[in-house]
C-alpha cells in the first residue's frame, strides 16, 4: 500500500518536472510546422501580417524619429562638405535635363498628333499614392519593406512600388494604414521587362542578392550588357515602361540586373494604381 | 491603503514585465531604416541578445510562451516564412536551457562565446529550414554577417540588459 502510493506520487513528481520538456518539444514543433507548412499567400497569415504591421506602425514611427534625426544631422555635415561640387554637378545636370525636357515637350505633342491622326485610345490611367518607407525588415529570407500607407489610401496588392529612380517592387499585402512590399530583388519576385532600346522581352528574378537576373530571353536575340530595361507591362500587373535596371554581364555568361533603386537610401516611394487592363492583356 | 498596495503591485508587475517588453521593442528596432548603404540587408537579431541575457540570468521572467510570443511577432512583422525566427528563438532558449548551470556566474567573455555557438546554431538552422521552406538554396553571406553583427552588438545590449536587470528590476 505505502509502496504504490509511493511510486504514484514519485511518478507525478517526474512528470511535473518533466511537463517544461514537453512543453517545449510542443513549441518547437508548432514552429517547425508553420515553417514547413505555412505558405505566405495563406489568407489567414497575410492578414495576421498586415494587422501586426499596422499595430507595430506607429511604435515604430515612434522609435525611428532618434534615428531619422541622427541620419539627418550626419547627412547635413556631409552636404555642407559636398556644397561646391553638388552645385556645380546639379548645374551641368541642369542644363542637360532642360535639354531633355524641350525633347520631351516636342515628342508629346508629336505623340498627341498622331494619336489623333490614328485615332488611338489610351487604355489604362494610373494614380499615385505618395508614401514613406516605414520599416525595412532585412534581407536573410525576404526582401521587402513596410510602406505607411495601406487600403485606406487606396494601396492595394499588386500595385507597383516606384521609387524617383524606377520600380522598387510590389504590394503583396495591405493593411489599413501599411502596406509590405515585396523588392524586385526577392527570391519570388518575377518581373516582366523589355530593353528599352529594341523592345526584346524577358522576365526578370530576384535571388536574394542584390542583382536579380534575367530569365526566359528571346531566342535567338541578343541583349548586351549597358542596355536600360524598363517593365513591359506583360500580363497587365505592372504599367508599361517604368525604369528598372541596366543589363550586366556575369561570370558564367548569363545577365544580371542592376536595379536602379538604391535600397539604402529608399525614403519616399509612390504605389502605382493602374485604372483599367493595359494594352497587351486586352489585345490578346 | 489598498490604493498603495495596488499601486505598488502596478509598480512591481511592470518590473517584471519589462524583460519581455523590452524584447518586443527590441523586434521593432531592428526593422528602422537605418539608410547606411550596404547594411540595409543586413539586419542584427537583437532580440536574440535579450533571450540569451534574461535566460541565463533571469529564466523566471523569460518562460518559453513569451519567447515564442516574441518570435511570433518577429515573424509577422519580417517578411519570412512563418515560425522561422521563432524556432531560432527556441534553439536558443532550450540550448542556454540545457547549460545554464554553467552559463551562470561565469565571466562576461564565457557568455559571449556562448553566445556565439548558440546563434550560430540558431542561424545555421535558419538557413536550412528557410531554403527548405522556400525551394531554394538562400544566398549563405546575410546569414553570415547577421550572425556578425549581432555578435558585435552582444556586450553592448548584454551591458544595457545587465544595468536595467540591477537598476531596474533588482530584488523583483
Amino acid at each position: 500500500m505505502f509502496q504504490r502510493r509511493f511510486f504514484a506520487q514519485s511518478t507525478l513528481a517526474s512528470l511535473r518536472a518533466a511537463a517544461p520538456r514537453f512543453v517545449y518539444a510542443g513549441l518547437v514543433v508548432v514552429a517547425l510546422g508553420m515553417v514547413l507548412f505555412a505558405r505566405d499567400d495563406n489568407p489567414v497569415v497575410e492578414r495576421m501580417r498586415a494587422s501586426a504591421a499596422d499595430v507595430a506602425a506607429p511604435v515604430v514611427e515612434f522609435l525611428s524619429r532618434p534615428v531619422a534625426t541622427v541620419t539627418t544631422v550626419i547627412n547635413a555635415v556631409q552636404e555642407l562638405a559636398h556644397l561646391r561640387e553638388e552645385n556645380a554637378r546639379l548645374r551641368i545636370e541642369n542644363e542637360r535635363l532642360l535639354r531633355w525636357q524641350a525633347e520631351a515637350r516636342f515628342l508629346a505633342t508629336e505623340v498627341r498628333k498622331l494619336r489623333k491622326i490614328t485615332n488611338f485610345k489610351t487604355l489604362s490611367t494610373s494614380s499615385y499614392v505618395t508614401t514613406r518607407v516605414l520599416a525595412d525588415t532585412g534581407g536573410t529570407f525576404a526582401h521587402s519593406v513596410l510602406i505607411a500607407a495601406g487600403a485606406e489610401k487606396g494601396v492595394g496588392k499588386g500595385q507597383a512600388v516606384l521609387a524617383p529612380e524606377g520600380l522598387v517592387g510590389r504590394v503583396t499585402s495591405a493593411g489599413y494604414s501599411t502596406a509590405r512590399v515585396l523588392l524586385i530583388t526577392d527570391l519570388n519576385s518575377r518581373i516582366p521587362v523589355m530593353v528599352e532600346e529594341t523592345g526584346f522581352r524577358a522576365v526578370m528574378t530576384g535571388d536574394n542578392s542584390p542583382q536579380p537576373k534575367l530569365i526566359h530571353l528571346p531566342l535567338g536575340e541578343q541583349i548586351s550588357p549597358g542596355q536600360r530595361l524598363v517593365t513591359s507591362g506583360h500580363g497587365g500587373a505592372l504599367p508599361p515602361g517604368i525604369p528598372v535596371g541596366v543589363t550586366i554581364p556575369m561570370e558564367d555568361g548569363q545577365l544580371a540586373v542592376q536595379v536602379f533603386f538604391d535600397r539604402s537610401r529608399l525614403d519616399i516611394v509612390q504605389a502605382v494604381e493602374q485604372q483599367s487592363g493595359d494594352l497587351n492583356a486586352s489585345s490578346q | 491603503m489598498m490604493f498603495e498596495g495596488t499601486l505598488h503591485n502596478l509598480d512591481r508587475l511592470w518590473r517584471l514585465a519589462s524583460p519581455f517588453l523590452l524584447t518586443l521593442i527590441l523586434v521593432l528596432l531592428a526593422l528602422i531604416p537605418t539608410r547606411i548603404p550596404e547594411l540595409a540587408t543586413i539586419q542584427p537579431l537583437l532580440p536574440l541578445i535579450a533571450i540569451y541575457h534574461w535566460t541565463v540570468f533571469r529564466p523566471d521572467l523569460m518562460p518559453m510562451v513569451l519567447v515564442f510570443l516574441a518570435g511570433m511577432l518577429e515573424d509577422l512583422l519580417s517578411g519570412g516564412p512563418m515560425g522561422i525566427h521563432t524556432l531560432m528563438m527556441l534553439i536558443v532558449y532550450g540550448l542556454v536551457q540545457s547549460q545554464r548551470k554553467f552559463l551562470f556566474r561565469k565571466p562576461f567573455l564565457v557568455n559571449w562565446i556562448g553566445f556565439a555557438i548558440f546563434s550560430a546554431a540558431a542561424e545555421i538552422a535558419a538557413w536550412t529550414l528557410g531554403s527548405l521552406s522556400l525551394f531554394a538554396a538562400l544566398p549563405i553571406r546575410p546569414f553570415f554577417f547577421q550572425f556578425l553583427i549581432t555578435l558585435a552588438l552582444f556586450p553592448l545590449l548584454a551591458l544595457a540588459l545587465a544595468l536595467w536587470e540591477r537598476h531596474i528590476i533588482r530584488e523583483y
